[in-house]
């Protein structure tokens, strides 16, 4: 098989105060290198969870994750950082660009910790910056500032891109500008792309569909007639 | 309102790190000004209630001998009030050590003595000794010792009744030449008239209290052309004791004024930076809070709690290390040279009140000018975020090359920088200031170093000090013992240049143990046609080479005499401000100055020299050159302490500003450092960037801070520096990388507490929107 993660028996629970919130109930799923699979589920269904779980951001309270068969859940703090550095590209709803650094430098700047890297201007070029090269992120607009954060993880050319709410800040023409991105940068490198959202519509362009519902795996389905992003409405 | 307030309470306790240094700072401001001007208080309270109670004689008058119907005479004259005949007289005590006897009895009304322990003497044969030479000589009451006085050197025994201090000995030495009291080997004893009756001397000295709007020169005037005896008169301003205390009190009450001026302002500017970025980052809680219904008042009040309450914590915490801590230092420190009376407490509260007023009122301002313009602003925009800040390229950026190769972690801290100019301003200005005081405190440290080593090693390059029993008129020979190589004759006379009370140093004129230097640090070659002026007594009363000064001898050893002289040229030195002649010039003037002592030059050990002198009659004391070096340093912990104490000051100083500004450039910037987090950057590369930014504003604000110094250590030294002092005007240089490696090393033990700061940031922060 050509798991590239794997999630295995996943639970997840939160202390505040008195009481235990359990965000994952026994979640276990699957993901093949090159998939671009979507992570669908209504907000508080405890898609974040799985994010910042897959991102190496937080732990697991039982169960395991294997990325590249290295059982993530149990590195310690730094192998994390590592593992985030080198594994994962992410790309946040609110971009989330430096404000002080230029297009350029901002992906320079997280890729400049990388040893196997794509060069900037030239993946700035691909999403369509080869012009706005020097701007700072104020006078980008949001889609824009967006593709700069897409280039920004793939420049670091990492094995997957996780992707939280791409389109959540974006107008209708530029999400969609934005999602068809991602999916030429899932063809083009090759890359597996975990995108997060709530949006239903967007489970038709993916490879994989994965929902989510009160913490727990409600289906899980393999799209066998995916569509492009240009026929897809919402 | 009750909700105002305990929202306030948790926005404190979120930033607990910003509000203690904010205190700490205004704690600093309040305990350099509680402390200092309450030691002054003390002190100077302490000492006037002594000679309020000691009841100090507004003149003293000495005479070679006076009778008691002598003093009865001046009992008449109209400005008399009241008169005291009293005894002097200068002997040995234990064989070795030297005494001033005076007579003290019940009747008496003037300069009366503080008994500690004992009773006065009650009969000719008792004597009660000063505190200082019992303790050190380890002297109990009951004690029998031996006195001899006169020069046939008569033994009497005495026993020692009891144990006094006094206003008149507050600062007492038998050595002008050592700054140092020595109390082992000097005493003052006193005994009652009948023990000067039976030897049949007169009283040599009369206390005068003048009565009121009685003219005192014109009693002197008086004095002197109705006794011949008459040798000169000192008013109580005059007394070395009093002048002394004056002096040091002087230089503690000007420091009391200067040093809390620029730690308060200081700490004003520390608090305006931090009270107006937090109450912009809670500019949007303003507008909802608005948006309520809650008043602006009601807002603006729940900010003044910052102030208030940061004030009220700095001004307890400030009053309590103030008053206990800077008495004890001063009053130690102060207590090598004076022997102060037992000191009463004043209050400091109103000290603490005007403290915590200041400090409030500066950080309301700070608070009510950052309210201002958020209050302005209309609820509903308020709410919206502010627009991003446009970001701006760096001067730096000019050039690229260097630009190029600046990595980007830390080409943000430049861009940074050009966002927010007035904020590095700002921050810079506290750095600045705790910079520029380090290196002068520090350089204050080196120049008294400096001084002593000058003073002993340069100036003077002779061994040891004989002082003569008794000053001598004739030409003795001091080199027969086989050792000396050289024997050179010193002696200090009292002088007046147009009303201004000073010293002549007479050495001779091909002296070899004496050095004078000039202003390009060129040696002097001291000969017989005129006179040297010091450096500084030269600039405060506008006189200098080639002037013809008149100066005016008033010395008890000679007849009263004014002589015409040529300044020939004008020398520098650090603790001896006046005049440098010879005997030789004085001959030429009619003068026979006798010889006071002598300055010896060994070939063997500067100790067995004195060993042998301390056994010839005619010298009354022996000082190693070496121990009067040391006992100069000893004097200088005073110096040391408060210079530890500025330096330390200063040190916490840059801590706080650099913990304050980081703290809130970390607060602003949480958002990007969790990104940097979720990109894969460790905590040790996030650090090092805020690191290499509070380096860079440090490396800045010293530049600046180094410019600062030298006036800031000439400031000091002003203050510092008492009349017969004058401070090198150069700065060593030393002071300034020892400052800054002080200022690194508080950087980087700020940069460890800011750690925790970074590592707190949740990566979550990166998924939120933009605030």
């Amino acid at each position: 098989m050509n798991n590239i993660i794997k999630f295995e028996n996943v639970f997840k629970r939160y202390v505040s105060g008195d009481t235990e919130i359990l965000a994952l109930n026994d979640v276990s799923f699957r993901i093949d290198k090159g998939e671009f699979v979507i992570i669908l589920g209504a907000s508080g269904a405890g898609k974040t969870t799985i994010l910042n779980l897959l991102g190496g951001m937080d732990f697991v309270s039982e169960g395991s994750i294997f990325v590249e068969n290295e059982e993530i859940n149990k590195y310690i703090e730094k192998e994390l950082t590592f593992f985030r550095r080198n594994k994962i590209g992410f790309v946040f709803q609110f971009y989330n660009l430096i404000p002080n650094l230029n297009a350029l430098e901002n992906v320079e700047f997280a890729s400049s910790y990388n040893k196997d890297k794509f060069d900037a201007k030239e993946i700035l070029s691909r999403v369509g910056l080869g012009e706005r090269l020097h701007n700072f992120p104020t006078q980008l607009s949001g889609g824009e500032q967006q593709r700069v954060a897409i280039a920004r993880a793939v420049a670091k050319n990492p094995t997957l891109l996780l992707c939280d709410e791409p389109t959540g800040a974006l107008d209708y023409k530029t999400g969609k500008e934005v999602l068809k991105l991602l999916s030429q940068v899932n063809q083009e490198y090759d890359k597996t792309v975990i995108v997060i959202t709530h949006n239903i519509a967007l489970a038709d362009m993916a490879d994989k569909v994965i929902k989510i519902k009160s913490g727990e795996v409600e289906e899980i389905y393999m799209n066998h007639h995916k569509k492009d992003i240009d026929d897809i409405e919402w | 309102m009750k909700f105002l307030i305990k929202k306030f309470r948790k926005d404190i306790l979120e930033n607990i790190g910003q509000f203690t240094a904010i205190s700490l700072v205004i704690s600093i401001g309040i305990a350099f000004f509680v402390g200092l001007t309450y030691s002054y208080d003390t002190i100077n309270e302490s000492i006037n209630d002594y000679y309020q109670e000691a009841n100090l004689a507004d003149i003293s008058v000495s005479f070679l001998d006076v009778s008691k119907d002598d003093i009865d005479t001046i009992k008449e004259f109209e400005e008399v009030e009241d008169v005291q005949g009293r005894f002097l007289l200068e002997g040995r005590v234990s064989s070795d050590d030297t005494i001033t006897m005076q007579s003290y009895s019940s009747n008496n009304s003037m300069n009366i003595p503080t008994l500690i322990d004992g009773d006065y003497p009650k009969t000719d044969d008792q004597i009660i000794l000063d505190s200082e030479y019992v303790s050190n000589n380890n002297i109990k009451i009951g004690d029998l010792i031996t006195v001899s006085i006169g020069n046939d050197q008569v033994d009497y025994e005495l026993t020692v009744s009891g144990v006094f201090k006094s206003a008149e000995y507050i600062y007492y030495t038998d050595d002008n030449t050592i700054p140092v009291p020595n109390h082992t080997s000097y005493a003052v004893g006193i005994v009652e008239d009948n023990f000067f009756e039976k030897l049949g001397i007169n009283y040599t000295q009369a206390l005068i209290n003048l009565s009121s709007n009685a003219d005192d020169s014109e009693l002197i005037d008086k004095i002197d052309s109705e006794f011949s005896t008459y040798l000169q008169s000192t008013a109580k301003e005059q007394n070395v004791s009093y002048q002394m205390v004056a002096n040091k009190l002087e230089s503690v009450k000007n420091l009391s004024v200067i040093l809390p001026i620029v730690f308060i302002a200081l700490a004003a500017v520390i608090t305006s930076i931090s009270m107006s970025r937090q109450i912009e980052n809670q500019r949007e809680q303003i507008s909802v809070m608005r948006a309520f219904g809650i008043s602006k008042f009601d807002i603006r009040v729940s900010f003044l709690q910052y102030p208030l309450f940061t004030a009220l914590i700095g001004t307890i915490v400030g009053t309590i290390i103030g008053v206990v801590l800077f008495p004890k230092i001063l009053i130690s420190t102060l207590s090598v040279l004076f022997v102060f009376p037992s000191l009463s407490s004043v209050t400091y509260i109103h000290l603490s009140i005007i403290g915590f007023l200041v400090a409030l009122i500066a950080g309301a301002i700070a608070t009510r000018m950052s309210c201002r313009k958020i209050l302005k602003e209309i609820p509903a925009q308020g709410m919206r975020p502010l627009p991003p800040r446009k970001a701006k390229n760096s001067i730096v950026e000019r050039n690229q090359l260097i630009w190029n190769k600046i990595p980007y972690a830390y080409r943000i801290i430049f861009r940074n920088i050009s966002m927010n100019k007035k904020r590095f301003w700002l921050s810079s200005i506290g750095i600045i200031f705790c910079v520029s005081i380090m290196i002068a405190s520090i350089g204050i440290k080196y120049a008294f170093n400096h001084i002593v080593d000058t003073e002993f090693d340069l100036y003077r390059s002779y061994d040891v000090t004989a002082t003569l029993n008794e000053p001598s008129f004739e030409d003795k020979n001091f080199k027969n013992k086989d050792t000396v190589e050289i024997a050179d004759l010193f002696s200090v006379s009292p002088v007046t240049y147009n009303n201004e009370n000073t010293v002549l140093n007479i050495v001779n004129k091909d002296t070899q143990s004496n050095h004078l230097y000039n202003r390009n640090g060129e040696e002097i070659t001291i000969n017989d046609s005129g006179i040297y002026v010091s450096e500084k007594f030269a600039e405060e009363n506008s006189i200098g080479k080639k002037d013809t000064i008149e100066l005016g001898f008033n010395s008890p050893v000679i007849e009263n005499k004014d002589i015409e002289v040529e300044i020939l040229d004008v020398y520098k030195s650090y603790t001896n401000q006046g005049f440098y002649g010879t005997f030789e010039l004085l001959d030429k003037h009619d003068i026979n100055y006798p010889v006071m002592s002598v300055h010896l030059t060994t070939s063997d050990d500067a100790e067995s020299l004195k060993e042998e002198l301390d056994d010839d009659p005619q010298f009354s004391h022996v000082t190693v050159k070496d121990t009067q070096k040391n006992e100069y340093l000893n004097a200088s912990s005073s110096i040391d302490s408060l210079v530890l104490i500025m330096i330390a000051a200063s040190i916490l100083l840059a801590f706080t500003v650099i913990y304050n500004i980081s703290s809130i450039n970390i607060f602003e910037k949480r958002r990007d450092i969790a990104t940097e987090k979720v990109l894969g950057l460790t905590l040790k590369e996030i650090n090092r960037v805020i690191f290499v930014e509070n380096i860079f504003l440090v490396a800045f604000s010293s530049i600046f801070g180094i410019l600062l110094s030298y006036p800031m250590y000439i400031i000091l030294c002003e203050f510092i520096a008492s009349d017969e002092m004058a401070f090198p005007h150069s700065l060593n240089l030393m002071s300034i990388p020892i400052a800054i490696l002080l200022t690194l090393v508080s950087t980087l033990i700020t940069n460890s507490f800011l750690k925790r700061k970074v590592k707190r940031i949740d990566m979550v922060e990166s998924l939120k929107g933009v605030e």
